[in-house]
This record gives structure tokens, C-alpha cells and sequence, in this order.
């Protein structure tokens, strides 16, 4: 048997990588994607005052502290038994929602855009927010980092703290906003509504109008046919900070809604003995390896999730574009993973459209921010939609609030069995008997997973910061036979 | 320099990751040692992107982390400058855009960023078991690198060794 390893930067020893074995014929056989282990947080959580943990789990990623930060602080009000009052809830919204249109951005330019806006097959040197940025103009990349500015200034203001937030905690917030701040957001979410409208415009006239790419979106390569999981209001239509988690089946019909404390109810997590990551799946459904299909419990927590598990979306252009997306697609649910990047668009201008709906509700300015709590603690789940996917925290206290035991499901864990299956999938179309391996076909092999995007970075920040991609082939007994580097 | 420029001090890492919060545990402890008006201390967990939001608008900045090159024993200091740092703006898989590819990104942005870096890096042990200590051998690094930051302030603002001192401490 012969091995590929395409081994992804990393900071860290052992870091993430994907393991490609082929058979003597030069077939792929099977797909492992590896994550580093990180040891011992159960243990680090325990014996802390609960109230600590939405300060302190900020720190598990790099990347959305704001997500952890939510949900973390949505378990401690269950953990106290408190309703948080009505400003609490929409200032904890709209921070939330300005760092989805942050990160959303950051994915759509940086990470997943290149793919589509420079190409598939470019150089890989081009294939980055430069070469995007020289395709669809200067401007563009100021806009980029205009928003990412505002962005990073309101989320200041909001949560309390330049980086990671500090402002929720259990029973609402610690501080809430004045009238000239609540104005400076506004004409900040005003901007980032516009720039929404800008970015779906790009996804029209750059990937869109080109009809090779639109194939490349709805071939059969990239599509797995799973049950889809997002959050959704008393209407049924997206949120990413409250209400029932609702999962439909491969047809769009809804499986199940629920509320977050129910979440084992639902889902069970399945091992393998050569990852430490588990693999959540439906329980009622079962684990049925990895397979797709109305008969395996495995599922996805994405946008192109979100949007399928929902009914609409809760303000008007990102409806209208909502709509747009399901008569491009052929109608609901859509299972092309690469559409997830346009599903991510149409999440972006909803979080600046409920940004600004929120900025403009007189209520945030009340100082009616927090219900100190009273009840006795002891067991709570806390739930947000991160970027990545459906964020489940569960904690459960002694009588004093000091945490007995910690459970989290985090966004991309959820998508690992979806994301194994899309890179074998894509693997097994690309890579046929004597197939030689290029830059562009292993592209090709990361963009069904990036398309998740996944992230691993509550992994480390050491330095170098930079390894090459390497992809080797190895014969059965490991001799490398052939290596590509990346650069 | 002038008195219009901003230094910023940044501590990396993630300090609830043993050695990998060994730059924030420095950048703190720096903080005890040197205080002035054009300095600012700052702590950051943030990779790619959000390290570009962090450091844009600053003249120069020093930055503490760590470092996970196992090429010299753990604790080992490391010290990095502005031509030491080469690097294109690949931007990879994850989220994961290096110190050097940031700062490319942000030239050809024409994001104004520092034009003066010095980076104090620590080899590290152990970055994967969580814990908010650093393991004992990258811990003995700390005042060292402290101390070589207050060093470099003095150096940029031209002040006498010693003058910003700050006299009174309350540690927790």
C-alpha cells in the first residue's frame, strides 16, 4: 500500500494533517484526517469557579474567542437557572453578530475565496487574498480592511477588551453602551451592510457568470448527501445566538428540534481508535460508519446547514439572496459542499443586516443589563452557532459553582465525519491509477474540506509559524517513493 | 525616535496552553518593569487576520513568544529581527497566516504597519497539555526576556537605564 500525506501548516508539532493511502494500482483505499491532540482540558476546567470559564475558554481558539465566549457564558446562566433581561440578550447578539461578519469576511477573502475568484488550478503563490484582491480590484482589499477595522473597534467597545471579550458573564453583561457608542456602531453596521451587498456581488460576477466553476460546485466530487444542523428562531429561520437547534433529513423535512440541554438526547459521539477527535452522529439514526445518506447518522453543522435546517432568513436582503441561492441550486436542501462559500456570504450580509437592527433598537442603550443570580448552581448546556458549526458548552457544578465536569462540542468536531468522507470522496475523483499528483490536483483535494473551514487553531500560536505542504508517496513497507513540496 | 511614535509591546501565545503563553507571562512581566506614555503593552491569542488588526497603526513593536524550532534546549532565547523575517503572504488551509506573510499582506495592502520588529522568542517544551503554568526550564527564561525587552524600550526612547522604572508593584 502506498501512502500521501498532505500535511497542512501548522505551528505545532504533531500538528493537523491528511493521510492518503492508494493500493498497489495507484487507487485511493482510504482517507484519515488528523488533528493534534491537546491534552487535559477536563481536568484544567475542573475545580474553577464556573463564572471563570467564560473568561478562560476564550483562550481555547485564536480564531473565535467570541463564539466560546457566548457560549460559555449561556451555560453559566443555565448553570444559575437566570434569564438574562432583553438588553443583555441583544448587546450579547450584536457583538456576537459583528464577529460573524468579521470572521465570515476573513474566510470569503483569505481562505475559501482564492479558490473560486483566482482559480482552482492557479499558481499557488496567486492563490491567496493578493491574487484576489488584483482580480477584483484595490478597492476591494480596502473594503476588506476597512471592515475588518470597524469591526475589530466595535467588538472593543462591546466586549469590554481589544482581543478576547470579557463583558458576558452569568446573568447578562458587565457593562452595556452609551448613547455616542451605540451611534458609532450603527454607522458602522450601516457600512457593513453595505460591504454584504459588495461581497455577494463578487460571488455573482466572479464565480457565479463563470460556468466552469458553477460546475465545479454541483459536481459530483464535492457532494454528500447528510442530514443538516443549524439554530433557528420561533420562525424557523437562522440565528447564530439563539433559539432551538433544528436538524433536517437529506430530503429538507425536519428530523428534530431541540433545545440545547437536550443536546445528548440527540447526539452521541463515536470513536476511532486512530484520532483522538470523536465523531458526533444522530443517535436515533446510528453510526453507520462513513457513509452519507438518509441512513447514517452522520450530519453537517455549516452555513450550507444553516441555511438547509432553516425556513428563511430574519431580515430582507439576506433573504432575498436566500432565495436567490435555493432557485440557482435547484431548490432545497442544497448538498454541494463547495456552495457552503456562498451560503457564507449570504450568513455574512444577515449578520451585518441584524447588526444594524439591532445598533438601532433604542432598548441596547438601557442599563438594564444583568439579572445577578441566586438560585443554587448545578448543571447547565450553553449553545451559539460559531462560524464553523453548532458550539455546544455543558458544565455541571457543585453547590458552590465549582466545576465538576466539563462537556464541549465544538463547530468544526461536528463536521469531522462530513469532512473525512468530502476529502476521500475528492480524493478517490482526482486521484486515479497512475495519476500524477500536482499542485493543482491537491488543491483540489483541500478545497473539499476548506470549504468547512475548519479550524484547528485553539491549537497553538508558537513560532515558526510556517512548515511546507508536503505530499509524499510512500511504498507499503514507508520508503518515500515521490515528494511534492508546496513551496 | 520621536515623541509622536507608539511602541507596542505584544505578547503572544495562549496561556492556558503551558510554554505557548510563555510570550504573554514575559510581555506581563515586562509591563512590572518599564512603564512610558509612548509604550503599550498588549496580549494577544489571535493568529493571522486578527494579529494584523493588532499591530496596524503602531511605529514599532516587540513582540514575545514562543518558539517551536527543537533545535536548542527548552528556555533557550531566541532573538528575531525586522530582516530576519521572510515570508509570502501564503495563506493556508487553516487559519494560519505567518508573522512574515501578516506583515507582506499588510505592505501590499498598504496597511500601515510597524516598520521596526524585534521578536524575543522562547523554545518551548510543551505547548499541548493545558495548564497556566510554563514547564520549569521555559519558565527560568521569563525575567531574562523581561529584562532584555526593557533593554530594547530604553534603547528606541533614549531614556537612562533604569529611568522608567516602575517603582511600586502590587502583584496580585
Amino acid at each position: 500500500m502506498k501512502k500521501i500525506s498532505i500535511d497542512p501548516v501548522t505551528r505545532l508539532e504533531g500538528h493537523g494533517k491528511i493521510d492518503i493511502f492508494l493500493d498497489d494500482q495507484g487507487r485511493v483505499t482510504n482517507c484519515y484526517f488528523l488533528v493534534p491532540e491537546l491534552r487535559g482540558f477536563e481536568k484544567f476546567c475542573e475545580g474553577r469557579p464556573v463564572e471563570e470559564l467564560p473568561r478562560i475558554l476564550t483562550r481555547i481558539c485564536g480564531v473565535c474567542p467570541e463564539a466560546h465566549h457566548m457560549a460559555s457564558a449561556k451555560a453559566c446562566d443555565a448553570v444559575y437557572h437566570v434569564e438574562i433581561p432583553s438588553t443583555a440578550k441583544k448587546l450579547r447578539e450584536l457583538l456576537y453578530s459583528i464577529f460573524f461578519v468579521a470572521d465570515h469576511t476573513v474566510h470569503f477573502y483569505a481562505l475559501g475565496g482564492p479558490d473560486f475568484v483566482v482559480g482552482p488550478e492557479a499558481p499557488v503563490a496567486e492563490r491567496n487574498v493578493l491574487g484576489v484582491i488584483r482580480k477584483v480590484g484595490l478597492e476591494a482589499g480596502k473594503k476588506v480592511i476597512h471592515t475588518r477595522s470597524m469591526a475589530h473597534e466595535a467588538l472593543t467597545i462591546l466586549g469590554g477588551k481589544a482581543i478576547h471579550p470579557v463583558t458576558a458573564l452569568p446573568g447578562g453583561m458587565a457593562k452595556g453602551i452609551t448613547e455616542e457608542e451605540r451611534k458609532k456602531i450603527e454607522g458602522y453596521t450601516k457600512e457593513m451592510v453595505e460591504f454584504g451587498k459588495f461581497t455577494l456581488k463578487v460571488v455573482e460576477d466572479v464565480v457565479l457568470a463563470n460556468k466552469a466553476y458553477v460546475d465545479l460546485i454541483l459536481s459530483d466530487t464535492y457532494a454528500h448527501k447528510t442530514y443538516s444542523m443549524g439554530t433557528v428562531d420561533q420562525k424557523n429561520r437562522v440565528n447564530f445566538y439563539d433559539g432551538k437547534i433544528r436538524v433536517v433529513d437529506t430530503q429538507g423535512k425536519e428530523f428534530v428540534k431541540f433545545e440545547a440541554k437536550d443536546y445528548l438526547n440527540v447526539l452521541a459521539e463515536h470513536v476511532e481508535p486512530w484520532t483522538y477527535l470523536k465523531f458526533p452522529y444522530l443517535k436515533q439514526i446510528g453510526w453507520k460508519g462513513f457513509v452519507d445518506g438518509q441512513e447514517s447518522g452522520a450530519y453537517k453543522a455549516t452555513p450550507l446547514s444553516r441555511l438547509n435546517a432553516a425556513d428563511g432568513m430574519a431580515t430582507p436582503l439576506a433573504q432575498a439572496e436566500y432565495e436567490r441561492f435555493y432557485k440557482t441550486l435547484g431548490g432545497k436542501p442544497v448538498h454541494a459542499t463547495l456552495a457552503t462559500h456562498w451560503a457564507r456570504v449570504i450568513e455574512l450580509l444577515y449578520a451585518a443586516e441584524r447588526s444594524l437592527e439591532l445598533a438601532q433598537d433604542l432598548e441596547i442603550t438601557s442599563g438594564n443589563i444583568r439579572t445577578i443570580p441566586t438560585a443554587t448552581p448545578d448543571e447547565g448546556v450553553g449553545c451559539v452557532e460559531a462560524p464553523r458549526g453548532t458550539l455546544y458548552h455543558h458544565y455541571i457544578t457543585d453547590e458552590k459553582g465549582i466545576v465538576q465536569k466539563v462537556n464541549l462540542i465544538v463547530g468544526t468536531t461536528n463536521n469531522h465525519a462530513a469532512i473525512s468522507m468530502s476529502i476521500k470522496k475528492a480524493a478517490m475523483g482526482l486521484i486515479k491509477k497512475g495519476t500524477t499528483i500536482t499542485d493543482g490536483i491537491l488543491n483540489k483535494i483541500e478545497m473539499a474540506f476548506r470549504a468547512y473551514d475548519p479550524c484547528f487553531a485553539c491549537a497553538t500560536h508558537s513560532l515558526p509559524g510556517e512548515m511546507p505542504l508536503v505530499v509524499r508517496i510512500l511504498s507499503p513497507e514507508g520508503e518515500v517513493l515521490d515528494q511534492v513540496e508546496r513551496f | 525616535m520621536s515623541e509622536s511614535e507608539r511602541i507596542l509591546v505584544l505578547g503572544l501565545g495562549n496561556p492556558i496552553l503551558s510554554d505557548d503563553g510563555v510570550g504573554i507571562y514575559i510581555t506581563q512581566a515586562a509591563s512590572f518593569l518599564f512603564s512610558h506614555s509612548q509604550v503599550t503593552y498588549q496580549e494577544s491569542s489571535l493568529a493571522g487576520f486578527g494579529f494584523l488588526d493588532t499591530i496596524s497603526g503602531f511605529d514599532r513593536i516587540i513582540i514575545a513568544d514562543s518558539i517551536n524550532w527543537q533545535k536548542n534546549p527548552p528556555g533557550t532565547v531566541i532573538v528575531l529581527k525586522t530582516e530576519d523575517l521572510k515570508g509570502q503572504p501564503y495563506l493556508r488551509n487553516f487559519h494560519n497566516l505567518s508573522l512574515a506573510g501578516t506583515l507582506t499582506l499588510a505592505d501590499q495592502m498598504g496597511v500601515p504597519r510597524p516598520k521596526e520588529i524585534v521578536i524575543f522568542a522562547v523554545e518551548v517544551k510543551d505547548c499541548s497539555t493545558f495548564s497556566e503554568r510554563c514547564t520549569p526550564e521555559v519558565e527560568r527564561a521569563i525575567p531574562e526576556v523581561a529584562q532584555m525587552i526593557v533593554e530594547q524600550l530604553e534603547s528606541w526612547l533614549g531614556v537612562e537605564k533604569g529611568a522608567s522604572v516602575v517603582e511600586e508593584v502590587q502583584h496580585d
